[in-house]
């Protein structure tokens, strides 16, 4: 039977404007989650310490990240609390080099701007091996790649991913 | 009667394509069908007229189709059937610049084609410039650890590097204390290793109807050899319940 005036789901037209709309729509949704315009993220760990002397217990403290991005500015702000009245912080900033929309990976230039570290510094020694840097300095500038391992913003939950120090952060999304 | 390159000869009851030089000898119902539509050039002509007092009405269609394919592809816009109307023989030619999306053998115009072929390539160089650099999420290293409870949870492990055979080796043995615990409320633990082997996290998750439940720890050690393993440790980070 002829019907040349239908648009049929089944055409070769019809075929191509799904396949369209569907690539728009996965565009759109991967375009809309990496131009988000600001995370506000809070992490929170227990961490362990085995210090060189073979003797001493494992040193238990608690850390806390706090990572700001907004508009390709990145903010991240360590704490830590190993002993009762030590308490350390370092600040860092960064921005926003590449964005690799399939892998989900951000990479920055990061640069510390701000610390406080006691004489036997746990945090320092942290991160040496979360940044990969050689020492922590004020104004060093160094690459840094966070990766968004598995996300559900409906209940506010990430997985971020550091490289190339491979480590890793559940965080709770404030905003 | 001239229909596109056809000459409609109504004394020898035959339509003669004579840019192919052949002709087509119309039978009695096919005669009927075309002289109605030549004697309304430019109408609408309804289906109950279209058909002959002893044809059927998919009969009639598919004389229309098969003078259609007989006008060629050139000319075949110049008969149409209009469903639940009727068939029309237009007296000249028409472009129809909208005709993309009513049907599948549709002409399309050069402007059209452009846009598509430009729509094409704008979407494969914003896919590519994302998708150029992708690493898969995928663990290097999973599996399915069932505790003395018989509750499931999944390890999955990031390795720094490539040396997976002798990863293997060490996660079985994390694997292996894991599985010695009476009961592991996570539905996955999650493990990357440093590329120094120093120092790793570790996320425990699970998921309830409001919120994710999860736990994050650090490990860091000043030399390899530094032994941190035991069920004590494993109760104190709450990987066993």
């Amino acid at each position: 039977m002829i019907n040349h005036s239908r648009f049929t789901l089944f055409s070769v037209k019809g075929g191509l404007g799904i396949a369209l709309a569907l690539f728009s729509l996965l565009m759109v949704k991967l375009t809309w989650f990496t131009d988000k315009a600001m995370y506000d993220v809070q992490c929170q760990a227990s961490a362990f310490y085995l210090s060189k002397q073979p003797t001493e217990e494992i040193q238990h403290g608690d850390m806390l990240l706090h990572l700001v991005e907004q508009d390709g500015r990145l903010s991240l702000t360590y704490y830590s609390a190993f002993d009762d009245n030590v308490r350390e912080y370092a600040v860092f900033e960064g921005e926003l080099l590449e964005l690799h929309t399939g892998s989900i990976t951000y990479d920055y230039s990061m640069n510390m701007i701000d610390y406080q570290f006691s004489e036997v510094s746990q945090l320092n020694d942290y991160l040496l091996h979360e940044l990969n840097l050689p020492s922590v300095k004020i104004g060093q500038s160094f690459p840094q790649s966070i990766q968004v391992l598995d996300a559900d913003f409906e209940r506010h939950f990430l997985v971020l991913k550091f490289s190339p120090s491979n480590q890793l952060w559940a965080c709770n999304l404030l905003y | 009667m001239q229909i596109g390159s056809c000459w409609f000869d109504r004394q020898n009851k035959q339509l003669i394509d004579q840019s192919k030089d052949i002709s087509w000898p119309l039978n009695d119902q096919e005669y009927w069908v075309l002289e109605q539509l030549a004697a309304h050039r430019g109408q609408v002509v309804s289906i109950q007229q279209l058909k002959s007092p002893n044809m059927h009405r998919t009969n009639m269609i598919k004389i229309v189709e098969a003078l259609i394919q007989f006008l060629g592809k050139e000319h075949a816009s110049l008969l149409e059937y209009i469903p639940n109307q009727g068939v029309i023989l237009y007296k000249n030619a028409t472009s129809q610049p909208s005709r993309l999306l009513v049907s599948p053998y549709g002409p399309m115009s050069y402007r059209q084609y452009l846009f598509v072929i430009i729509l094409v390539i704008a979407g494969c160089v914003y896919a590519y410039s994302g998708l150029s650099t992708t690493s898969y999420i995928k663990a290097d290293y999973s599996k399915w650890i069932m505790s003395k409870q018989g509750g499931l949870t999944e390890l999955l492990v990031y390795a720094a590097d490539d040396e997976q055979y002798k990863l293997n080796e060490k996660i079985d043995v994390i694997a292996k204390h894991i599985k010695s615990c009476d009961a592991v409320i996570w539905q996955s633990i999650t493990l990357a290793l440093s590329s120094d082997k120093l120092s790793f996290s570790l996320v425990m998750k699970r998921q309830t109807d409001a919120t994710w439940l999860y736990h994050n720890v650090k490990l860091s050690r000043a030399y390899l050899e530094q032994q941190w393993l035991s069920a004590e440790w494993l109760k104190e980070v709450q990987i066993c319940d």
